[in-house]
């Protein structure tokens, strides 16, 4: 299993899976970095949606699944470093021309086939990385990334689910609030000193009273959300029936039927045994060390996890500001019936 | 290949129904595949040792898909080298691998994506059915020279080494270059040599008793090579151990069935008696020429003669000298001959 790594995530214990229903392996493989695990082929899905909408949770409720593993941030596509480049052409093309492989191996074949998959294989070969040998589904979580660049993933894992999550905008942009202050990045925020000020009075709690964000940093993360939003619709789209859009809110509400609803989708138990087993090992209570959903730790990755949190913090200069970026896609999704909010 | 699942028609849905509570395709190349595990074999040895004989007898098998001639290591564009490393390195500088896998050493995450992607192409190249449970490919030499990087990649394969007599081998090689007129002029010191060979042993006009098969530089070069590929079963035996499995051509023309017996045991498929027989008679030298018995040469074919021992016929004091010189040693080591005595 992975770990979260360095940052303040790692404060959150993950639940421990289950307990993983393992078949016997055919042959005792030498070699611990494959020991049969490659040779055992599962469903690969993908888990995205906006900073701060949720995406973390859901996935940890799908990784909790005996039969899945779903992990972070593999970010495969659209950013540096990202899977696009890793195939080396010029050598597949070149092996593609032997004659007894174009003869035999590659016989109707298109070229831009064999790229695809090579370039698959080797997504999956990362994601099957430390997957124990049995799991029925393999997946990847990565915000953002995977709604922008969805038609590549459609192309790379037509049959794969994409499963995105997406939360009132408002929300998502005091949550990132917080999580920028609590992480001391100040992103989008270009004033040091008014900061260091937030940081103080709303994550230390020893400061004088201050803004949670300045205008720049709720257009910034209202663009954030905004593609996020058009991305959703767009995903929508291309996924089209391997689409699945869940909402922050509903999920706060009961996560049951969402999360069976996934697990259908990606071919595994979806039991209500199962399904209640992963909602618990996750809840906010879980996953906070006791707290309830309401009482918020301003330095807790598992912040307050409640929905119109914003009320409380956007102003009439905060509510402008994301309306004026982001006002159509909140009305586009739901979340408000008109601008007159 | 990379179809969408939906296209499939009514075969498609059929198997959608049956599987309604089995996971969705991992692939649409691999559907077949899901939810097992795959073994893997590759079949090697020099050229001309009756790799194709044994990938015909796997081939029957109904659990095993092998093909040819892939070489997915040993040679200098196989895939060890289709990743793009430093863009590999560019992911890696990211914090999402550290956080996805941890530790990882950048060799495994190669190793990994590089088996991932050989992985791939026997998948979507072998095209395995529901009964399928061993994919591989035969490839002479390639698994040889690159006995190391296969089993970095696939240390849980099955390695297939196939061995004959080098002398045999270099018999057969030679009628094989002649046939489809690939020498050079070092080949037999000149290129009209080369046309006087074939003319001799292939056309067969009459002239065989004065020309030889063999030129020096061939040779030598089948006998380097030979003794290089022997060397290369004995470090594949050490790496791969119980998996590896040595096949003697001079043993299968005796009698293939207990040799492929244990190479089907090895690779954990059925191997009863029927299935055995089933395969090794449907790859018999009569089945495969077309009615001929071994030892009814037919210069033309690829399934040429069929039998051991051959090089008597084309060895004379020049090739023995040659060929005992290079591989005399390894003759004796590998059991064809108890002393150098058989050379002048």
């Amino acid at each position: 299993m992975s770990n979260l790594g360095t940052n303040s995530a790692a404060a959150v214990e993950r639940a421990a899976p289950v307990s993983v229903a393992v078949p016997e392996p055919r042959a005792e493989a030498e070699g611990a970095l494959f020991a049969g695990r490659r040779t055992w082929l599962p469903t690969f899905f993908f888990v995205t949606g906006g900073h701060k909408c949720g995406t973390s949770w859901l996935s940890w409720m799908i990784d909790s699944h005996p039969q899945v593993v779903c992990r972070s941030a593999g970010r495969f596509l659209g950013v540096q470093g990202s899977s696009e480049k890793w195939l080396n052409r010029k050598k597949m093309h070149e092996w593609g021309s032997f004659h007894t492989v174009a003869e035999s191996w590659l016989a109707g074949v298109g070229e831009d086939e064999i790229e695809l998959a090579m370039r698959r294989a080797m997504i999956e070969a990362v994601m099957m990385l430390r997957t124990p040998v049995g799991v029925r589904a393999v997946g990847d979580k990565t915000p953002m990334f995977y709604l922008r660049e969805a038609p590549k993933l459609k192309k790379l894992f037509p049959e794969a689910t994409l499963t995105a999550i997406i939360r009132d905008g408002r929300d998502a942009c005091v949550s990132h609030a917080f999580h920028m202050l609590r992480r001391e990045e100040p992103g989008a925020w270009e004033d040091d000193a008014a900061f260091a000020a937030a940081r103080a009075h709303h994550v230390d709690g020893t400061g004088p009273a201050a803004p949670l964000f300045n205008d720049a940093v709720v257009r910034h993360t209202a663009e954030n959300w905004r593609t996020t939003a058009r991305g959703s619709l767009k995903a929508r789209d291309t996924f089209g029936s391997n689409y699945i859009g869940l909402r922050y809110e509903d999920l706060l509400v009961d996560p049951a039927p969402h999360l069976t609803r996934v697990f259908e989708a990606i071919g595994v138990d979806a039991s209500e045994k199962t399904v209640a087993k992963c909602v618990e090992a996750n809840s906010f209570e879980a996953k906070s060390g006791g707290r309830k959903p309401g009482e918020a730790d301003p330095d807790s990755f598992v912040r307050k996890g409640v929905a119109g949190d914003w009320k409380n913090h956007f102003g009439d200069a905060e509510r402008a500001a994301f309306k004026d970026v982001a006002g159509d896609e909140l009305v586009a999704l739901g979340y408000e019936q008109d601008g007159n909010w | 290949m990379l179809r969408a699942p939906s296209t499939g028609g009514e075969e498609s849905a059929a198997a959608g129904a049956a599987m309604a509570v089995e996971p969705k395709p991992a692939s649409p190349a691999h559907d077949a595949a899901l939810g097992r595990q795959m073994g893997y074999c590759f079949v090697t040895g020099a050229q001309k040792s009756g790799t194709t004989w044994v990938g015909w007898m796997l081939r029957e098998h109904p659990e095993i898909k092998v093909r040819g001639e892939a070489g997915y290591v040993g040679n200098a564009s196989d895939a060890t080298t289709w990743i793009n490393e430093a863009a590999l390195d560019g992911f890696l500088q990211q914090p999402s691998p550290k956080r996805l896998l941890g530790e990882l050493a950048r060799e495994d995450l190669l190793a990994a994506a590089q088996r991932g992607m050989v992985e791939s192409m026997l998948r979507l190249s072998c095209k395995p059915d529901a009964q399928t449970r061993v994919l591989g490919d035969r490839a002479p030499q390639a698994y040889c020279e690159g006995v190391e990087a296969l089993h970095r990649l696939f240390p849980d394969a099955v390695y297939v080494n196939v061995v004959r007599d080098g002398r045999d081998v270099a018999v057969s090689n030679a009628f094989m270059m002649l046939r489809n007129r690939k020498w050079n002029a070092k080949s037999y010191g000149s290129m009209e040599a080369g046309e006087a060979a074939h003319a001799a042993h292939i056309e067969q006009d009459g002239s065989a008793a004065g020309v030889p098969l063999l030129g020096d530089g061939m040779l030598r070069h089948y006998a380097t090579r030979w003794v290089r590929c022997i060397e290369a079963g004995r470090r594949a035996q050490e790496l791969f151990g119980d998996r590896c499995v040595t096949l003697r051509y001079e043993r299968l023309l005796e009698d293939p069935t207990g040799p492929v017996r244990h190479l089907f045991e090895t690779l954990g498929v059925a191997s009863d008696d029927a299935t055995v027989a089933a395969c090794v008679e449907a790859s018999s030298f009569e089945s495969k020429s077309g009615g001929r018995k071994r030892g009814e040469h037919d210069a033309g074919s690829f399934v040429r003669k069929g039998i051991a021992g051959d090089w008597k016929q084309y060895f004379g004091d020049r090739e023995r000298e040659i060929f005992n010189k290079r591989a005399g040693q390894m003759l004796i080591d590998e059991g064809y001959e108890t002393s150098m005595e058989w050379a002048p």
